[in-house]
């Protein structure tokens, strides 16, 4: 089976942001070949989508050197198989080759609405002008400053909260050949996922629009469908002039819904929903490079809905007739949340594993450089590798600006979500559970998870992993080597802090 | 076979001490497999014992301690046993005794360069 993630707009790009770091953590997909995150932003240059495209693409790369793309590794960091549309065979019919990006791309958006349309302005002095004039010309009589007009509005970065525009752009996303490669691609038992936000302009025009059409296939309309739609959960500063405003965000949210509970009747196998109160505010940047706003809670929990909706069996699925509705809970409400705040099966789905990936983080970009002289250093020839070989340098990269820096934003957003001191020890690591230190009479008999302690570990696992995975691929041995240290500091931990 | 062995790799260095047969007929095998057996036993400690148990000895400058030691060793067997078979302490008895010492680093690289391999803290010591 596979799985096509959509990611719509900047919100969609973000949680798709998330899903790779709970991937990259070892979260599994159960009886998944391969998961395909296709993200579509008609803002180009937007940061968010910048961001999870690079986080993305160091992924496959480390996947790929790590494990050389095989579908069947099921276990340890980076097993599951992320990968860009160009990797699959289409079901039906030959095509030609797309570029290897995790990003669907619209043509001709560089451009205002009204040039989309008429672009070689036939539509100058007839009717239908007139009609595009009265749905979508908004200037107060006597104004000079046309710019923020939906009409003069420019498509290339993004619908600015304005539905009503994305709707039409929307329509031609079949028109591309990755569309048309994706109409080809998807398989019977394959399944469907889309995210979107509710009261930006990308998402909320382009869910529906993107289930029509791909519904409209009939090879596809009876496929598992997902969906996940964000309700507002932060604000923007007000802004002059500015064509984004949060205070219409409740109202554009409500809309949307009633559109929804219409529209998609009888279209979505399961539909999750998320919402928080909305306790921070942004700066009001209406799209391109400014656009970049820090990782929040609810877009991680945006993710574990994707894990969700993959792993369900088929047995358990209803039909689209009997659309499930799903929504997240934690324990108990705070400004500050943590992994004592997840019941059960998330704790152990979802917060285990980004606690192994944490240890991981830290053991890997502290520790280990400093351990050049210890055997298993030279035996994986990291002296020279560290820092000059692509897969390490990806692996670097990933730790240290994208887990790490998605991590710190969390911590830094409201509400916060703070599981891990990411600068502290790694005794310290796990917000409200250390690991303590114990001593009899001034001397140590426990030291916790020491120098030493990894240096054991490190030496004897590495010893047992030379003798199932050869030298030619090191690599694999070391994500693997990674896995297993990070597994004996959780036994140290014993188990994840819970709530008294 | 192997008297005549110890015997050929000491008096080659050493040189030959006719007005001491002793050393022919029992001084250079004790002083060989006293040697022998000691330097492969620290051996064993250093890359199975403590080289497989925790990483705390098993790094260069501790294979250097380590060969000192077995350098010392080495010097003092034939020194001891010399002066307890001869009771006198000649210039012969000296060069043999630093000979001796060269012939226990010998075979402490020698065990360095076979029992490593089945290390794993020390796989990678003295490279």
């Amino acid at each position: 089976m596979n799985v096509y993630v959509f990611g719509i707009g900047g919100t969609g790009a973000r949680i798709i942001r998330s899903l790779t770091m709970l991937l990259a953590s070892g979260v599994k997909l159960n009886d998944t070949n391969k998961i395909i995150p296709i993200i579509i932003d008609v803002d180009a240059t937007n940061a968010d989508t910048t961001r999870t495209l690079k986080a993305l693409e160091a992924y496959k790369l480390i996947r790929e050197r790590g494990y050389g793309n095989r579908e069947e590794i099921r276990d340890g960091f980076f097993n599951a198989n992320l990968n860009t549309l160009s990797s699959i065979k289409p079901e039906t019919g030959s095509f030609q080759k797309l570029e290897d990006s995790f990003q669907l791309q619209f043509d001709n958006l560089e451009t205002s609405f009204i040039r989309y349309i008429d672009p070689n302005e036939d539509l100058v002095g007839d009717v239908t002008m007139d009609l595009l004039e009265a749905l979508y010309d908004n200037t107060p009589p006597g104004n000079p400053n046309f710019s923020h007009t939906e009409l003069n509005l420019r498509l290339d970065l993004g619908f600015k909260g304005n539905p009503n525009i994305g709707c039409v752009v929307f329509n031609n996303l079949s028109k591309t050949k990755e569309f048309q490669f994706v109409l080809k691609s998807i398989g019977d038992d394959d399944r469907i996922f889309i995210i979107s936000s509710i009261f930006g302009g990308t998402g909320s025009s382009g869910f529906p629009q993107l289930v029509r059409l791909l519904q409209e296939e009939d090879r596809i309309k009876n496929n598992i469908f997902g969906a996940l739609t964000i309700m507002p959960y932060f604000k923007v500063s007000e802004k002059r002039g500015g064509a984004i405003n949060s205070d219409t965000f409740n109202s554009k949210t409500e809309a949307a819904l009633t559109y929804y509970s219409k529209y998609l009747k009888g279209k979505i196998n399961c539909f999750y929903q998320l919402w928080d109160k909305p306790l921070k505010q942004y700066e009001n940047n209406e799209g391109g490079k400014d656009q970049e706003n820090n990782a929040h809670l609810i877009e991680m929990i945006g993710a574990t809905a994707i894990i969700d909706f993959v792993n369900k069996p088929v047995t358990s699925l209803k039909t689209k007739e009997k659309t499930e509705y799903f929504d997240f809970g934690i324990k108990t409400e705070d400004t500050t949340i943590d992994l004592r705040h997840f019941f059960d099966a998330t704790r152990q789905k979802i917060a285990l594993p980004l606690t192994l990936f944490t240890y991981a983080m830290k053991i890997y970009l502290e520790k280990i450089p400093a351990f050049k002289s210890e055997a298993f250093y030279k035996e994986l020839n990291l002296g020279d590798k560290l820092t000059s070989d692509n897969f390490y340098q990806s692996l670097t990269s990933f730790f240290e600006e994208h887990y790490k820096g998605w991590l710190k934003e969390m911590m830094d957003n409201e509400r916060k979500f703070q599981p891990f001191n990411v600068e502290f020890d790694l005794n310290s690591l796990i917000r409200e559970k250390p690991i303590e230190v114990k001593k009899v009479m001034g001397v140590t008999i426990n030291g916790g998870i020491t120098d030493s302690f990894l240096k054991e570990k490190l030496g004897k696992t590495e010893d047992e992993l030379k003798k199932e995975i050869p030298d030619t691929e090191r690599e694999k041995r070391f994500l693997k080597l990674l896995n297993r240290i990070a597994n004996d500091c959780y036994e140290k931990l014993e188990n994840m802090p819970s709530m008294v | 076979m192997l008297l005549s062995i110890f015997s050929t790799l000491y008096e080659t260095l050493a040189g030959e001490n006719p007005n001491y047969a002793e050393y022919r007929e029992s001084i250079f095998t004790s002083v060989g497999w006293l040697t022998l057996i000691t330097v492969f036993i620290i051996s064993l400690i250093f890359y199975v014992g403590f080289g497989r148990w925790k990483p705390f000895f098993h790094k260069l400058s501790h294979w250097i301690i380590t060969l000192i030691i077995v350098a010392i060793l080495g010097f003092l067997f034939a020194f001891m046993l010399s002066r307890s078979e001869l009771g006198i302490t000649d210039s012969y008895v000296i060069r043999f005794s630093f000979f001796n010492a060269i012939y226990a680093v010998i075979y402490f690289i020698i065990f360095s360069l076979l029992l490593k391999r089945v290390s794993i803290f020390a796989k990678r010591t003295p490279f």
